[in-house]
């Protein structure tokens, strides 16, 4: 499990943490059932306190994405997966109205713009 | 306490080695000259005076530092200096009889006179260093000036031996007591120092701040 | 969580200073960072803590107990390295391994050779003849090598480069790796700590300023730089300290106050903890 945090960022490193860990398990590169590296042993990889890590797991357990089970390991699970696809398709449409906010902006029509998607997406 | 004895015994060995050549030669020469009765005090005398550099030692990397929060009891940390003066002592008999073997073989001294300056020095070394080790203790900020302290210790652990001889002697006048005898209660009355200051250390040992 | 030390109205009086009343705790597990200008008292707490000075108050808990009742086992868990050499001057690393091996019964030579050249550290040179980052890192493989709960490190990092550093702040995350394992770190660079730490306390004239989670600190408070024309506009409660410079005021608010400041005379960043103590330290308090 590659994550990259940014010390330098205004975004809380336990939320960098979260959200790279949903995102990975949204692309497929972590499956429900998967084990992930533990609390202590990631702080010591990304070289930060074990305290942020654990939070983002505690966080991460609250919303459903891992469970751990005592003795054993952390996991990503399948609960909640209706949480996912909301994630992904929020930040779908929301990218979605921006494209569309710029397209009105400056005159673009719809079907133009679906010409221009279905030629982006070809490539 | 044996960490803290190791520690004392590699800091000497890695320090003390002028001393002990030095003790070498001047018991040869005195072994050579004729001043036989010396050349077993000069070990004695020359290695007791060492305590008070192990003590330096200690100080100047602050070793009570570390040595207070270890498994130690801060009583333990005093008697081992303590125990570490009766063991430089005690080498110190050992190296000047091993001197004095060959001068008693050509009669230069009898085995009498010899047995005496040792138990002479030996009270003499045993009483300097308790003296010297309780102001250490009391003092506790670190000897600014070893030398002095050497100097008055045995100064007055001389004054207060010969002091014991003269007070023995008169006592045992009327008594007949064989020289030895007076010799050895004199090592029991250095002893009793010996004791009284090792409390006295460990009282205020226990009750100071480290830095 | 339990904690694995806690201090309780610590006070202790100098002649030219007193640390007073101080009161934090270190949770198990977690390392803690100690912060705060030269002289404001991080060097006495750690005495305290150690047994090395005695209090006029207060009291010590470490491992739930208190500190004059731990057994010589529990002794032996609690490890120390400070900002200057404390082993013998004169021995080599073979002569300190012997000596500790009979002063700690859970000494573990091997690790400690094993360390001696994560380090790099010459095992032939006597501690004097060393070179200043050598002797930390001497006194730190001797600390860790007696398989310590407690470590606690009173400003060892300044006399070692970036490089070191780094490669003994990985040292101090591997130590926590076991959950029973913490580590109180006193510091000037407070850039190590704000990667690395759990918990920061902030110690400034013998009191504590401030005991909490370093996440909290960075991410719970907002520095805001505001023109000195613009400072007066600012309701005053909405602040929690402020340091007034010629042209400008460096204000500490709490996030969500952010959006009262007034926009066009003002910068709003996420603090950094140097700048959070710097302000807290040296401004005025609300």
């Amino acid at each position: 499990m590659e994550i990259l945090i940014s010390h330098k960022s205004s975004q809380p490193i336990y939320e960098q943490i979260c959200t790279q860990i949903k995102d990975m398990v949204l692309t497929g590169e972590l499956s429900p059932g998967d084990m992930i590296t533990s609390v202590r042993a990631l702080a010591k990889e990304l070289g930060i306190g074990a305290l942020t890590v654990q939070k983002a797991y505690d966080r991460l357990q609250r919303e459903g994405v891992i469970e751990t089970v005592v003795g054993k390991g952390t996991y990503i699970t399948a609960k909640n997966t209706a949480a996912f696809e909301d994630q992904k398709n929020k930040l779908i449409e929301s990218k979605a109205e921006e494209l569309i906010d710029l397209a009105q902006k400056y005159g673009v029509g719809l079907e133009e713009l679906v010409n221009l998607l279905k030629l982006l997406y070809e490539e | 306490m044996r960490g803290l004895l190791i520690k004392d015994f590699y800091n000497l060995k890695k320090t003390m080695t002028v001393y002990v050549i030095m003790t070498i030669i001047l018991s040869a020469y005195c072994a050579f000259t004729n001043k036989s009765s010396f050349v077993s005090i000069n070990p004695i005398l020359i290695f007791s005076t060492t305590i008070t550099s192990t003590f330096s030692m200690d100080n100047s990397v602050k070793w009570d530092k570390l040595a207070v929060p270890a498994p130690l009891k801060r009583s333990d940390i005093v008697k081992s200096k303590y125990m570490l003066l009766l063991l430089i002592i005690a080498v110190g008999i050992g190296t000047g009889t091993v001197f004095a073997l060959p001068v008693i073989f050509t009669k230069a001294i009898t085995i009498t006179a010899f047995v005496n300056m040792t138990l002479f020095s030996a009270s003499i070394a045993l009483c300097a260093g308790s003296l010297s080790l309780a102001f250490l203790y009391i003092t506790h900020r670190g000897p600014e000036k070893i030398e002095l302290i050497i100097i008055f210790a045995y100064a007055g652990a001389a004054l207060i031996v010969i002091g014991f001889a003269k007070l023995l002697n008169l006592a045992a006048a009327p008594l007949d007591f064989n020289k030895i005898i007076l010799s050895l209660i004199n090592l029991l009355l250095v002893f009793l120092i010996f004791a009284v200051s090792c409390r006295i250390s460990i009282r205020c040992y226990d009750n100071c701040d480290i830095c | 969580m339990e904690n694995i030390l806690e201090l309780n109205n610590i006070t202790k009086n100098y002649e030219a200073f007193t640390l007073n009343q101080v009161s934090f705790a270190c949770p198990q597990g977690s390392i803690m960072g100690l912060i705060g200008p030269n002289g404001a008292g991080k060097t006495t707490i750690i005495h305290s803590i150690l047994d090395v000075i005695k209090l006029d108050g207060g009291s010590v808990r470490i491992f739930g107990k208190d500190r004059h009742d731990l057994s010589m086992e529990e002794k032996a868990q609690i490890a120390v390295v400070y900002d200057d050499n404390c082993l013998p001057a004169y021995l080599a690393a073979k002569e300190i391994g012997k000596i500790f091996q009979r002063i700690y019964p859970n000494w573990d030579a091997q690790i400690f050779q094993e360390y001696m050249e994560r380090l790099e550290i010459p095992q032939k040179t006597a501690v004097r003849d060393m070179s200043k980052g050598n002797k930390i890192k001497m006194n730190l493989a001797v600390a860790l090598s007696h398989h310590p709960r407690l470590l606690i490190l009173d400003e060892i990092t300044s006399a070692l480069d970036p490089l070191m550093r780094e490669e003994i702040l990985s040292l101090f995350l591997e130590f926590i790796e076991d959950e029973s394992r913490s580590i109180l770190f006193s510091s000037h660079i407070i850039t190590d700590l704000e990667k690395i730490a759990d918990y920061i306390t902030f110690i400034n004239n013998g009191q504590v300023v401030f005991s909490k989670e370093k996440d909290e600190l960075l991410y719970n408070y907002t520095l805001v730089r505001c023109k000195a024309s613009a400072f007066h506009e600012i309701d005053k409660n909405e602040l929690i300290a402020y340091r007034a410079q010629e042209s400008y005021v460096d204000i500490l608010i709490e996030k969500e106050s952010a959006c009262k400041m007034p926009p066009n005379a003002s910068l709003t960043e996420k603090p950094t903890i140097e700048e959070i103590m710097l302000i807290l330290a040296k401004g005025e308090k609300v």
